[in-house]
């Protein structure tokens, strides 16, 4: 059940409306069993996985605590559970495909049949999810003693697919205070959703279809091609994870959770380091704080002085965040390049940005950087490491003009691109909905627009079904 | 990786967490809502109260307005037309159903007359062809028509091969929605047969108790609204029409539109027809569903003391022999089940030479490509209305 497919548009009214009908003490069984109905519609016996794993984590959960002396042994084996689910679904085909191209090459021969396993849709979310909680115990939190509660948090349906990666104090304070109904958390909760769908099926999936027609064809790419298809690529993956993010938010705002962000205006990031902390930002710091500052710490590293330390650790982090991303060298590459981006990006801050330079030079500077570094390792996203290579090479050395774009279509992305920018700019120093919450006019202005965008956004999605038969998915649905 | 809140800082230092939160995950959480206003309280009341009257007026207005623009988009062919249409008509001695082609590869007066004078009394032919319906839908239709009094004297059931396969995931989907254009929510018996028969009942019931959602995809006629609005208004004052304006738009791009303006197929016609056989007819097998309801459709039409014939509409030679194989397969597949069920077919599959301008693509012939097999249409269909 995709959020932007009929069935949802149907769901989500009709377990909003059971929700709020129910007693209270009743609404996070009732979630629950949503949430579990929202899985199987996808794929039924794969209820059977995250039952499996809720199950373990809880009966770990129970018992872990810093007075256990066998707290450390419990924490691997709540992991080996967590990352060897997410290993054999995710993991375990591309290394047995990769054991057997490394054969071929050698000319020997792999006995191990190549395995193809269908990837169980948001198990890199809820593990992340699961780990996050095992450690937090293992640190000194507390467990969730009631079974239903420890349930609700990765089934949670708004989040179940691709986050916001949650962390479980937040929400589950939400949960034990039964959230009351809050018109403001509502109507925001609406809001988010008609945005969210207005992101992905006006927006994304329109500018999508240029970064697939250069990088689909990337051979014939001009210079100018090659980079605006990138371009595309990146304003496509920001409104389609954004847009997804929204509709998330929004969802489970109608329920009266508010759940974490996830983007802050990217496009304005004037250094990697400000853009990590505006895009995914609920997996940028989990990995912060379970990748990060343990590497930091630990033995593994300690060799090192610490600046280089630092260092290190921003690369291998990056590199978990890009193989976290898929299954491929593509996105071991990308891991790496974001990694040694960051890297790169801090040496220019230090040395070429310097403090006693105008700041509108050194902001321009430090936006042009980050967004030129940005683009060139987010060609390893979509692309093969072959296909990667290709586009790398018009980037460098494609020929004038356009070959696949035509001046309109460039004009398009660059300009959707300049306008989120300005856009994002004008909403974070003017918010629409503070300057006009206190004025009588929002009763009115806020309905319509509402009911505008979401007629936008079918008016869209009916001229796409014309075009294609079946709803674009999200991009980050099968992860 | 982001160490600190100040986005410009530089870090040197071993990377460790910082000593001071403010709030536990405060860089993730949304920002807390302003309550201390009771003015924005109220008008959040305010505006969900007007969202919700927003919501049903627009499940009240829904259906009329789809039923116009749709009505736009299909050059009055639409289902809710078409059944509109029939039923305030006087009841034909011979009714012709089934997809498009039943509309396309039919000149009902024509026929008509010709009938008559063969047969020496007046016969009045109508016809009811839907867009990319299967037995599914007719099935239901064939309810509503025989729950009108009189009966029809003849049914020409028109099938070729893509809407019996039940492969064809466009022609499955187009059910609920011709089930919402021709439903008779008060009739029991319809809303148990339509259930049965929609492969997805749950759309059918969403559909019936939120109309907006079963008539949002009516929007798109909006586009040849302000399409053609554009075109006036250029007309008015540029006294011509842009280049951009000029391009064919959704609406004027279907069977129906071109049906009676267009003098002969065009390459794009007929390669468009080509994709779309090829789509309509993959993994082509006649579930049991589809027989069924043939078999239904046979048996509701003689309970009511009407004659049933089906009819193999003309196919494109290109597409022909394009694809031989579904071709020959749903052509004997066509006479096994007629054989089955009792019943004659007319066939007509390969009555039309490759003349463009008889066709208006591979799949539907133009007003003279009707004109042109009238005569053996109503040769085949006389031994059925003799006395």
């Amino acid at each position: 059940m995709l959020f932007n497919s009929p069935a949802y548009i149907l769901f989500l009214p009709a377990a909003v409306a059971l929700y709020w009908l129910l007693p209270s003490r009743f609404r996070p069984v009732m979630l629950v069993a949503a949430s579990y109905f929202f899985y199987a519609s996808w794929n039924p016996p794969f209820l059977l996985l995250i039952f499996f794993l809720t199950l373990v984590n809880y009966a770990i959960g129970r018992v872990q605590g810093e007075s256990n002396p066998r707290r450390k042994s419990l924490l691997v084996a709540s992991i080996v559970a967590n990352v060897g689910a997410l290993g054999v679904f995710k993991y375990l085909g591309w290394l047995d495909q990769s054991a057997d191209a490394v054969a071929s090459l050698l000319g020997l021969h792999w006995p191990v049949p190549i395995i193809h396993l269908l990837l169980p849709i948001g198990l890199s979310f809820f593990t992340f999810e699961f780990l996050h909680y095992q450690i937090d115990l293992y640190r000194g939190s507390a467990s969730i003693k009631d079974p239903i509660r420890f349930a609700l948090f990765p089934a949670f349906f708004p989040t179940q697919i691709a986050g916001p990666i949650k962390r479980y104090q937040d929400f589950d304070e939400q949960v034990v205070a039964r959230p009351r109904f809050d018109p403001r958390v509502f109507l925001e909760g609406i809001e988010l959703v008609v945005l969210g769908l207005f992101k992905k099926v006006v927006i994304a999936d329109n500018i999508g279809r240029l970064a697939f027609a250069v990088f689909g064809d990337a051979s014939h790419a001009t210079l100018i091609d090659a980079w605006a298809g990138t371009l595309a690529f990146y304003v496509e993956l920001y409104f389609d994870f954004s847009g997804y993010t929204d509709i998330a938010r929004g969802s489970a705002q109608l329920f009266g959770y508010r759940i974490p962000l996830n983007f802050r205006a990217p496009f304005l990031a004037t250094s990697f380091q400000d853009f990590w902390q505006r895009w995914h930002m609920s997996l940028t710091f989990w990995l912060r704080d379970y990748v990060y500052y343990p590497l930091g710490q630990s033995r593994l590293l300690s060799a090192l002085r610490p600046r280089p330390r630092a260092m290190v650790a921003i690369v291998l982090t990056l590199l978990v965040c890009g193989v976290w991303h898929g299954a491929g060298w593509n996105f071991v590459g990308m891991g790496l390049a974001l990694g040694f981006s960051l890297v790169i990006d801090r040496i220019l801050t230090v040395n070429l940005w310097r403090r006693e330079m105008p700041s509108w030079l050194r902001i321009a500077g430090g936006w042009g950087q980050t967004q030129f570094l940005l683009l060139l390792s987010m060609v390893l996203f979509p692309n093969s490491i072959a296909g990667a290579f290709e586009v790398y090479k018009h980037m460098v050395t494609g020929g004038p003009g356009l070959n696949i774009l035509t001046p309109v279509k460039l004009l398009e992305i660059v300009a959707v691109f300049g306008g989120t920018m300005a856009v994002q700019y004008a909403i974070r120093r003017w918010p629409p909905r503070e300057l006009i919450k206190n004025l009588d006019v929002s009763a009115v202005l806020r309905p319509a627009y509402a009911f505008g965008v979401a007629t936008i956004a079918l008016y869209f999605a009916v001229a796409d079904a014309a075009v294609t038969s079946s709803p674009a998915r999200f991009i980050y649905f099968q992860f | 990786m982001a160490v600190d809140t100040e986005a410009r800082r530089e870090t040197v230092a071993a990377p460790s967490p910082p000593r001071v939160r403010i709030r536990l995950h405060e860089e993730i959480l949304p920002p807390v809502l302003d309550g201390s206003s009771p003015r924005a309280l109220r008008n959040a009341k305010r505006a969900l109260a007007i969202l919700a009257v927003g919501v049903v007026v627009l499940q009240l207005i829904s259906a009329p307005i789809g039923h116009r623009l749709n009505s736009v988009a299909r050059s009055g062919t639409d289902a809710y037309s078409e059944w509109q249409q029939y039923v305030s008509r006087p009841v034909p001695h011979v009714l012709v159903i089934g997809a498009s082609p039943a509309r396309t590869d039919v000149d009902e007066e024509g026929l008509g007359a010709q009938l008559s004078s063969a047969i020496g009394r007046q016969v009045m032919v109508e016809k009811l062809g839907f867009a990319g319906q299967t037995p599914l839908f007719l099935d239901a239709l064939i309810y509503r028509i025989m729950k009108r009094q009189p009966h029809p004297q003849l049914i020409v059931l028109a099938v070729g091969g893509p809407e019996l396969n039940d492969g064809c995931r466009a022609c499955l989907a187009s059910t609920s929605g011709g089930l919402w254009d021709i439903s008779d929510l008060s009739d029991p018996n319809f809303i148990q047969i339509a259930l049965r028969l929609d492969p997805n009942p749950a759309r059918l019931v969403a559909g019936w108790m939120l109309p907006s959602l079963a008539y949002y995809p009516s929007l798109l006629a909006l586009q040849c609204i302000a399409s053609d609005a554009g075109r006036s208004a250029a007309r008015a004052v540029l006294r011509g029409v842009p280049r951009q304006l000029q391009n064919p738009t959704v609406c004027e791009s279907t069977a129906a539109y071109k049906w009676a303006r267009q003098d002969s197929m065009t390459r794009s016609d007929y390669d468009g027809s080509l994709a779309n056989f090829r789509e309509f007819t993959r993994d082509y097998r006649v579930s049991p569903a589809m027989q069924s309801s043939l078999r239904d459709i046979i048996a509701r039409s003689r309970a009511a003391g009407t004659n049933v014939v089906l009819l193999e509409t003309p196919l494109h030679p290109g597409l022909r022999s394009s694809f031989p194989e579904v071709v020959d397969i749903s052509h004997r597949q066509l006479h096994s089940l007629a054989s089955n069920l009792n019943t004659e077919v007319v066939d007509l599959s390969d009555s039309v030479p490759d003349d463009p301008t008889l066709w208006v693509d591979g799949l539907h012939l133009d007003r003279s490509g009707a004109t042109f097999i009238q005569a053996r249409l109503a040769g085949e269909l006389m031994p059925y209305l003799q006395p």
